[in-house]
């Protein structure tokens, strides 16, 4: 996967005018488009206080002096820059690419992160990427220096798809990249975490940081479309199965559809973005439509 | 019993192997998939595997059905009724068919058919044999059961005739013979081979009979003969004599052609490029005494291998001359007698080759009497209404059946007009007469481009052709369904025509009297009145020219000449005959000069095939022949497969369907 690959012009066209601002207030060294955690007189206005010794004079609101007789001062929420951790699944799981999909799950997942690291560096922040198997292929450390997009993008395509996937670890590595105030977004099919995704986001937004998660599935395996009998082989765990899917679709399909609900369900619940990425949907159709509900919701 | 024409396409029926094998090889194989997940994923071990094994049995079944009807359409079954047991005194038949047809002339191809024909005899002791000898039909005939003296002298006397060969009836009598019996059949044949008539031969016979095909022709036999000869009457008396002569063998030849006419004759070398005709023009000198044995000519070849063709027969005397009939309105009217002797003049007179008519004058009221079939052209001069409504009617006949009729205004040109367009002859209404009071030159205007006198009036330069003084003419006006051909300088119609039938009707505005105008002296109205009445008279008019064994009555028209002196089937030999007054030629076939030959085993390979439509189309003119016990299979079987193709597509898009 080259660069031109992974960032396509018409997506880019697509989501140039969106930003990717956090839900959350951030820690920052500098000025940017998010709310920092500390009150002080940046661009936005958000509360008044007692005036106290000390307080500069210029923030006294005069006028409200002249009505109350009592001097007050105006607080207002600073803007700031934020880290934001990308964190990308290349399970084995990931490799599969359906009949009327573009490209495989992977693929699909490296382009997403790639346009979100692509806006967060527009918008200034610092922007890490995390890609995890059953360990963790390439990320970026606590401490070190976030690297430059062509660097990031040249570490992405070096990664091989493939073993199971271990998200614990890299959550780890992604939790210590953002520190305690920051954006965590999680790529994965979650196929093997039906029960562990909600505490995974749940320790996630603990430490008051702000998260996205995106489940990234084929369109076959949603529908499961195929005709004839087949000898499915799990690509993880390589278990087999025989059977004729026009005869198991429905049970299948049912099953399938409450798994995404309770991913859904427990993302929501832990006041986490939620978004459903199938592999055969136009990727910049999928993410202005989300950027344009996150900025709504802001 | 069950026969096939291409039994060896049965073999195909192993190929039924294939879908079989493959059904056997696909049916427990499903496909592999790696797939992210399969924790979702049931096995599916229904009761419904059973229902789509039978469904898939199903469809095994139809396409094996499909495949084996395809394989024995192609090997083409037929039912054939088993003959019964031969009874022991029913002895085995054969039929020798011996080809009578011209080109067994050549290349002593009847000598040898004669001995080919008595060995067969011997070869056949105790069978019993009967011969047919065919040329257009079946010239003579033995049947079997003769005895073996009869049959001997029944071959002595063959000789073949001089007609165009067609074996098709000697083969149906022949297996009529054949199959009346139960026992063992033989049909031979003895012929040339010559293609011109064997290009098509009916396959009748019936699987069972044995078919045998003697070759009594000579491979690669050089044949010269003559195709056809004109002769053109010259100014001076002498002939023009126009011979073409075709070389019909792959090696040039050269031939000495002679030319002969009572006393008169002329010679030339001709030397001819393989494969090739030449035309040979030879110049006849004056006649002395016409008429008689000068009038036939005969065009003669050095004799070669096949004589028959190299004698051509043709006529070189005076041809009968087309008729006209001048119809007048009556005997004491004097100004009608110059109209017609303007007209009789241009008409018998001969003009670049075409002999002049024959003129009749008759009176309007003697119409009736007069026999219009050998009529070509009617001039009625201003005698239109004093016809009865009976003539008019029998005018009608005469023009739909390919005759042309002119007419003039006469006395009461509105009542001749009414009268035409009553009977559907010519819709046209007269306005009254123009140009009465004063000598006024119109002359010729305009002449429609596409009609057979724009070749005429073609250079306006000829001014001699256009001008003329016109004193009186009636002013028409014609409706769309009459063709306006030539008009005047001042735009009114001065000749129109109305095709009914096959016939033309013409109408001029004028009479062709010098009160009227000075048309009948100039240089156009001489080929005005013959290019119109040529019409009528179509090219080779006055002589017929047939093949030997032509039916006079179905060779072409003859123009009420009376056919009763002919033979109903023809001239057998090559000469020159009489008809009424027409001279005819008769001479030998082109087709029988032929050297191309069929191969004898494709030949025999085409009688022994058995061909459902023709055999069908055979047998009803054959009492108890081939057709009543040959029932062609195919058919059902084409039938079968088309049923079985759409099933197996519905089976399949319905197995699809459900999954």
């Amino acid at each position: 996967m080259s660069w031109t690959e992974l960032l396509s012009p018409e997506v880019l066209a697509r989501i140039a005018d969106y930003n990717l601002l956090s839900r959350v207030a951030v820690e920052g060294f500098l000025s940017g488009l998010h709310r920092s955690v500390a009150r002080g007189y940046g661009g936005e206005f958000v509360q008044y206080r007692g005036y106290v010794p000390g307080d500069d004079l210029k923030h006294v609101d005069w006028k409200l002096y002249a009505r109350q007789g009592k001097a007050y001062t105006k607080v207002y929420q600073e803007e700031t820059n934020m880290r934001c951790a990308l964190v990308l699944d290349a399970s084995a799981s990931m490799a599969y690419r359906g009949t009327r999909a573009v490209c495989s799950k992977f693929r699909y997942g490296a382009m997403l992160a790639a346009c979100l690291a692509y806006l967060a560096n527009r918008q200034g922040d610092q922007v890490g990427l995390f890609v995890y198997s059953d360990r963790l292929l390439t990320g970026t450390g606590r401490g070190q220096r976030s690297p430059r997009l062509p660097q990031m993008f040249a570490e992405l395509a070096k990664v091989e798809v493939g073993k199971r996937a271990d998200h614990a670890a890299a959550m780890v590595m992604a939790e210590e990249y953002v520190g305690k105030r920051g954006l965590i977004v999680l790529l994965s099919d979650w196929h093997d975490m039906e029960q562990g995704l909600a505490r995974l986001v749940r320790q996630i937004r603990f430490g008051s940081r702000d998260c996205m998660v995106c489940q990234i599935l084929d369109a076959d395996e949603l529908d499961l479309p195929f005709a004839d009998q087949r000898r499915f082989v799990d690509s993880e765990s390589g278990d087999e199965i025989t059977t004729m899917p026009a005869l198991v679709r429905e049970n299948y399909q049912r099953r399938m559809e409450r798994f995404t609900a309770r991913q859904r369900e427990d993302c929501l619940r832990n006041r986490t973005d939620y978004e459903l990425a199938v592999t055969n949907r136009n990727l910049g159709d999928l993410l202005a439509a989300y950027l344009y509900r996150r900025e709504a919701m802001l | 019993m069950v026969t096939f024409a291409y039994p060896w396409l049965l073999w195909g029926l192993l190929a039924l192997a294939g879908p079989l094998l493959l059904h056997l090889l696909n049916r427990r194989r499903p496909q592999m998939l790696v797939f992210p997940s399969i924790r979702f994923l049931t096995r599916a071990q229904l009761p419904r595997e059973g229902r789509r094994r039978l469904r898939d049995l199903l469809l095994l079944l139809l396409r094996m059905m499909t495949f084996a009807a395809a394989i024995l359409v192609m090997a083409r079954p037929s039912w054939t009724a088993k003959p019964a047991a031969s009874t022991s005194e029913s002895r085995p038949r054969a039929v020798l068919v011996l080809d009578g047809s011209a080109s067994m002339h050549g290349h002593g191809a009847a000598e040898k058919a004669r001995t080919l024909a008595l060995a067969e005899v011997d070869a056949l002791s105790g069978w019993d044999v009967g011969v047919i000898v065919t040329d257009s039909a079946v010239a003579s005939s033995l049947a079997p059961g003769a005895s073996s003296a009869a049959v001997r002298a029944t071959i002595a006397d063959y000789a073949p005739s001089c007609l165009a060969g067609n074996p098709q009836e000697g083969l149906r009598q022949a297996l009529a013979w054949l199959n009346a019996s139960d026992s063992q059949g033989r049909l031979v044949v003895i012929s040339d081979l010559q293609r011109g008539d064997w290009a098509s031969p009916s396959a009748m016979a019936t699987p069972g009979l044995e078919v045998a095909v003697r070759d009594a022709g000579q491979e690669g036999a050089a044949n010269v003969g003559i195709s056809s000869v004109r002769g053109m009457p010259l100014p001076n008396g002498g002939h023009r004599v126009l011979v073409v002569v075709r070389n019909y063998s792959a090696v040039s030849q050269e031939r000495l052609l002679t030319v002969t006419a009572g006393n008169r004759q002329q010679r030339q070398t001709v030397t001819l490029a393989p494969l090739r005709q030449q035309r040979v023009v030879l110049l006849l000198a004056e006649s002395g005494e016409p008429g008689g044995e000068a009038s036939q000519g005969i065009a003669s070849l050095e004799r070669d291998g096949y004589p028959l063709d190299d004698d051509y027969h043709f006529w070189l005397g005076d041809l009968p001359a087309p008729r006209a009939l001048l119809v007048m309105p009556g005997e004491t009217d004097p100004a009608s007698e110059e109209p017609a002797f303007f007209v009789r003049n241009a008409l018998v007179a001969e003009d670049g080759g075409v002999p002049g008519f024959t003129v009749e004058t008759i009176t309007a009221d003697l119409f009736q009497e007069v026999h219009l079939a050998a009529t070509q052209a009617i001039f009625l001069l201003g005698a239109t209404e004093s016809l009865a409504p009976a003539d008019i009617d029998e005018l009608r006949q005469f023009v739909e059946s390919g005759g042309v009729v002119f007419a003039t205004p006469g006395a009461a040109p509105n009542q001749a007009l009414r009268a035409l367009r009553q009977a559907g002859l010519f819709e046209a209404q007269g306005q009254g007469l123009t140009g009465s009071s004063r000598d006024v030159s119109l002359g010729i205007g305009w002449v429609d481009p596409d009609c057979p006198l724009a070749g005429l009036y073609g250079n306006p330069q000829e001014s001699d052709l256009f001008m003329f003084s016109i004193r009186r003419m009636l002013r028409l006006n014609v409706e769309p369904s009459v063709q306006t051909l030539i008009k005047t300088l001042d735009g009114l119609p001065f000749l129109a025509e109305k095709t009914v039938g096959t016939g033309r009707f013409y109408y001029f505005s004028l009479d062709f009297s010098l009160g009227w105008s000075d048309f009948p002296l100039t240089t156009s109205f001489l080929p005005t009145l013959r290019e119109l009445c040529l019409i009528a008279v179509p090219p080779g008019y006055g002589v017929k020219r047939l093949v030997c064994g032509d039916a006079p009555s179905v060779a072409g028209e003859w123009f009420g000449q009376d056919l009763s002196a002919a033979p109903a089937t023809g001239w057998p030999l090559p000469g020159l005959y009489r008809v009424g007054t027409w001279p005819v030629e008769v001479n030998v076939s082109n087709r029988e000069s032929m050297t191309d030959r069929v191969n004898a085993d494709d030949l025999r390979r085409s009688l022994s095939r058995v061909d459902a439509g023709r055999g069908e189309a055979a047998s009803p003119a054959v009492a108890g022949g081939i057709g009543s016990g040959d029932r062609p299979w195919w058919k059902i079987c084409a039938w079968c497969f088309a049923l079985l193709l759409l099933s197996e597509a519905t089976a399949r898009l319905w197995i699809g369907n459900r999954g």
